[in-house]
């Protein structure tokens, strides 16, 4: 017990690393992490599969133990503590939730073997019934509820023995897209009424920004970046972080000696672009430009002078609320992709070969090392 | 239409009747007219050399529970046959008991092995099998006999002075079954426990339960059908036992197998033979229907 107590910090991972094997098997699947967890936060371990972001998970779960480096929850070293010591509760990806137990009983479990009171834990499974709106399931066994009645059933079962921190382990991606929806939107609320840390685990970027407070991305068990949803969208830390959040065009680009306008790049088939940058770009070292799709303005092409990209439409889909376009562009360094919001008496002026120009503000792109 | 419909519905049923009729023959054969012959045996008299005459009489069943004095055709409670019946239901429940004990920790170890060695554990529960019933069985005698291994190495170790006796005692016949029976309770447990969702441990865990509890509130319960399952198959087979009494009882501790084949064989009375066997099948179907409806009650209370 290091006695290490930072008001605020919740979960606190100090040079946490996780190998599997032995020898020359031997598997990292986290590499030395550190991360500070705030109390009250809803906070997101994001990452495509294989990333290290379930490990990381289920070694704050207790579930699995750290190679090296310590796990401090609320200043009190738990990384070698058993997950039946430790005030933190998960709601697993299948739900795991006990077939030979009711709805009620699966609630009443954690608390049951706390050994609280027969009247305690009733009052408690009926207020958790309450909370997430099964009361009249609660006799039911849980093969007999839907999908998203387990998934209800787990989060309350997790939440009854009022854990300081919570874990979700993919939790929401075995409900179709509606329920899904509706769900994020109740987690959230149940974390803001509850004021429990919520540690949510997905590999959708979307249910990320929708959901979290703070963000870390993880690439092969390596956090990539830790910043609110607005700074990893909008302010990517590296080139992973900018392509697996969102959807994202690279462009190439080289630097130029620096003007009063600021950061001067060289863009391909554009020229001399001034675009706001928090580190300087040696002169002739070679960037990435990163635009979103949705800061692309696309027009039928017209007379103008030279300073945008020009290409030809390869494809066209309708999304609904907008309109994707693909762009190959004429000066050869690829294929971009143009988001554009659609009006309701929008007709489709641009089609499949169509020649088109694209624009965009420079304050709306951000530059990487390349 | 109605008129094609039951013919189709007619031909489809007897399509059926002639389909399963191989199986019902067997059936018949095979189990309803013997157990017919045996129940009715039992209400006939014995024939002096075996076999039966055709007197129809209650004794054989009234001898079931009690004794006929000779001179004055008294009834006293049968000393004898109750002995004979309890001692086979203590040893078959003994039994039971012990192979579950023994087996299901077994199982678990196999079932939580990778898939790979699971392959070789398996194997190797089977390998008993592969011998004769009788050479495993000298081959126990010759380990818990007086001069037999077990009581050598522990009078050379000076654990003991004089040699305990095993051999010929319920004891022994109780291990023997174990050893025999040990692998019907492996079976159908590691069955139940391969299919265990691990996460199901995990969540028990997480939600504070310790070890001893996962266990009991969570891998028992959902074990419970190869639990069943293996005990039915230890127990039936056990109560009815006849090899392992007479090589590990010494026919001192006769079971009710034992006693069975003494009616047909030495005895040459068939009807008491007959009436002992349905007695046996009685108390298997008894203890059976106690046994599967305290199971189930046992699930109700936890769900």
């Amino acid at each position: 017990m290091t006695g290490e107590i930072t008001p605020g910090v919740a979960i606190r991972l100090k040079k946490v690393t996780k190998t599997y094997g032995s020898g020359n098997g031997t598997v990292a699947a986290v590499k030395s992490t550190t991360l500070d967890i705030f109390k009250n936060e809803f906070f997101t371990l994001l990452g495509p599969s294989g990333c290290g972001k379930t490990t990381l998970l289920r070694l704050i779960g207790g579930f699995e133990y750290p190679t090296t480096g310590t796990i401090l929850l609320d200043g009190q070293d738990i990384a070698s503590v058993p997950p039946f010591r430790r005030p933190i509760n998960t709601v697993f990806q299948n739900y795991a939730l006990f077939p030979h137990m009711t709805v009620a009983e699966n609630i009443g479990f954690g608390l049951r073997m706390l050994k609280r009171s027969r009247d305690e834990i009733a009052a408690r499974v009926d207020e958790m019934l309450k909370l997430v709106r099964l009361e009249h399931l609660s006799g039911r066994r849980t093969a007999q509820i839907s999908g998203g009645q387990q998934q209800r059933v787990a989060l309350a079962r997790a939440l009854a023995s009022e854990p300081k921190v919570l874990l979700l382990d993919e939790s929401l991606s075995a409900l179709d897209y509606k329920l899904r929806k509706e769900m994020q939107m109740e987690l959230k609320s149940l974390q803001a009424a509850t004021g429990i840390t919520f540690i949510f685990v997905t590999h959708d970027q979307e249910e990320a920004l929708t959901m979290s407070d703070r963000v870390a991305v993880l690439s092969s068990g390596e956090i990539m970046q830790v910043g609110t949803p607005h700074e990893v969208y909008n302010r990517p830390a590296n080139r992973f972080v900018a392509n697996f959040v969102g959807e994202t065009n690279f462009l190439q680009g080289r630097g130029l000696n620096p003007d009063a306008r600021g950061t001067m790049i060289d863009l391909q088939g554009i020229g001399a672009v001034a675009i706001p940058t928090k580190d300087t770009v040696a002169p002739g070292a070679l960037v990435n430009i990163v635009v979103r799709p949705e800061h692309l303005r696309i027009s039928p092409l017209s007379q103008e002078p030279a300073t945008q990209l020009t290409g030809s439409v390869k494809t066209v889909s309708f999304c609904g609320p907008e309109t994707q376009y693909t762009v190959e562009l004429s000066n050869g360094s690829g294929l971009l992709l143009v988001r554009k919001y659609n009006t309701p008496d929008e007709n489709p002026s641009i089609a499949v070969g169509d020649q088109v120009s694209v624009k965009f503000t420079p304050n709306t792109a951000q530059v990487l090392p390349g | 239409m109605a008129s094609l419909e039951s013919t189709r519905l007619k031909t489809e049923s007897r399509t059926r009747w002639l389909l399963i009729s191989p199986a019902m023959l067997v059936v018949i054969i095979g189990a309803i007219a013997p157990l017919l012959v045996i129940v009715i045996f039992s209400f006939l008299t014995p024939g002096p050399t075996g076999g039966v005459n055709f007197t129809p009489s209650f004794d054989a069943w009234t001898r079931v529970l009690f004794d006929r004095d000779l001179f004055d055709d008294t009834l006293t409670l049968s000393g004898t046959n109750l002995e004979i019946l309890l001692r086979s239901l203590t040893l078959s429940l003994a039994t039971t008991f012990l192979c579950l004990l023994v087996g299901f920790p077994t199982a678990y170890f196999i079932a939580t092995r990778n898939p790979l060695n699971r392959e070789v554990w398996l194997l190797l529960v089977t390998v008993p099998f592969w011998t004769n019933l009788l050479i495993r069985t000298f081959a126990i005698q010759d380990l818990i006999r007086n001069e037999g291994i077990i009581n050598t190495l522990l009078l050379k170790a000076g654990l003991i002075s004089a040699p305990i006796q095993i051999l010929f005692t319920n004891f022994a016949i109780c291990l023997g079954l174990v050893y025999v029976y040990l692998p019907l309770m492996i079976l159908p447990v590691y069955a139940s426990l391969e299919r265990l969702d691990r996460n199901l441990l995990e969540a028990a865990s997480d939600l504070y339960a310790r070890p001893f509890k996962v266990l009991w509130e969570v891998i028992v319960p959902l074990s419970k059908p190869g639990i069943i399952a293996g005990s039915i198959l230890v127990f039936i087979p056990s109560i009815g036992t006849y090899v392992t009494p007479i090589l590990l009882g010494g026919g001192r501790n006769l079971m009710i197998g034992n006693y069975i084949e003494l009616q047909f064989g030495q005895g040459r009375d068939w009807p008491f033979g007959s009436a002992i066997s349905l007695t046996l099948m009685g108390i298997v179907m008894v203890a059976l229907l106690i046994y599967i409806r305290h199971g189930d009650t046992r699930g109700h209370e936890h769900g």
